[in-house]
């Protein structure tokens, strides 16, 4: 392979920096993960043409926040704890397998499992479907994990 | 897990015996299974089995089941929808195999239910109350059992 022009390769450098820190380290992901994320970029890039990319932090954010909804379970976190790479109970006291990737890799590679999920868990919690921005980060945030 | 005594034995008898759901004692003591399909006793314990124990279907008349399973958006706090489809192969397995329905169900079972009565919890029946009425609160409290709907915080099963 032949040296590469400096110049050349601090751009390539940067180009790279300024993805990752776009997408996250999206780099890592599996791609059964990355085939739902795919699917939630096209939904909301649909949903928003000045769509920028999906946030782990804020899908950390979403994750660990409160919502009045239902008082039953104010929070994703409510189910599954605050830390994602923890077993979680229902509220009957059935254990919940991690929701963090690093330790459940089965995680987010069925979309039709994940939709039925966001559909039944968002309505419940927050009272409304969650929208494809708020599913992107999510499962942004718990593939890197 | 506790084990008491008192669940290990008499009720344990019992309740083992309910509890395989897709079996129930014939007249000569043996165990026969139900004539429901396997597929849709599959189907009921992935899809209901994700949140909680597979509840025996025989321990709520088939009219309570209906019930629930016409509004699983609104289930006990949790919207726990289903596509259309799914959600009948679990409704018409949970009715064929329901208190009324099964062959061979003990009286007692339904005992105290009238007839337009369609109980949305098994913890609510005359039944369930006359074999768990000597338990304490404190029993149902403790962090492996959290609630009365949680069977197998106590009982043996899956």
């Amino acid at each position: 392979m032949s040296p590469m022009n400096p110049s050349l390769s601090l751009a390539l450098s940067a180009i790279a920096v300024s993805l990752l820190s776009t997408f996250g380290a999206i780099a890592a992901v599996g791609s059964g993960q990355q085939a739902v994320i795919d699917h939630y970029v096209a939904a909301a890039k649909a949903s928003d043409p000045a769509f920028k990319g999906f946030s782990a932090d804020r899908g950390k954010a979403f994750f660990l926040a409160k919502h009045t909804a239902n008082p039953d379970t104010p929070s994703c976190s409510t189910c599954h704890t605050t830390d994602p790479k923890q077993m979680g109970q229902t509220r009957v006291g059935k254990p919940i397998d991690p929701m963090a990737v690093s330790v459940s890799p089965q995680r987010f590679t069925d979309l039709d499992k994940v939709e039925l999920w966001f559909r039944r868990n968002c309505n419940t919690v927050l009272g409304r479907e969650c929208t494809a921005l708020e599913k992107g980060d999510y499962v942004t945030f718990l593939a890197n994990q | 897990m506790v084990r008491h005594l008192f669940l290990g034995t008499a009720l344990g008898t019992f309740v083992a015996a309910v509890m395989l759901a897709s079996a129930w004692a014939d007249g000569a003591g043996g165990i026969v299974p139900i004539a429901a399909s396997t597929s849709a006793q599959e189907t009921f314990n992935k899809q209901c089995g994700a949140c909680h124990m597979a509840y025996p279907p025989v321990f709520l008349p088939a009219r309570s089941w209906k019930a629930i399973t016409n509004d699983l958006a609104h289930h006990f706090g949790e919207d726990a929808s289903l596509d259309k489809a799914t959600t009948k192969i679990i409704a018409d397995y949970l009715m064929a195999n329901a208190a009324d329905r099964a062959p061979g169900v003990p009286e007692g079972v339904l005992r105290g239910i009238g007839p337009g009565d369609a109980p949305l919890r098994i913890t609510d029946t005359p039944f369930w109350n006359s074999v768990h009425g000597n338990i304490s609160a404190t029993m149902f409290e403790r962090p492996e059992v959290k609630t009365k709907s949680n069977c197998l915080g106590c009982h043996e099963g899956n």
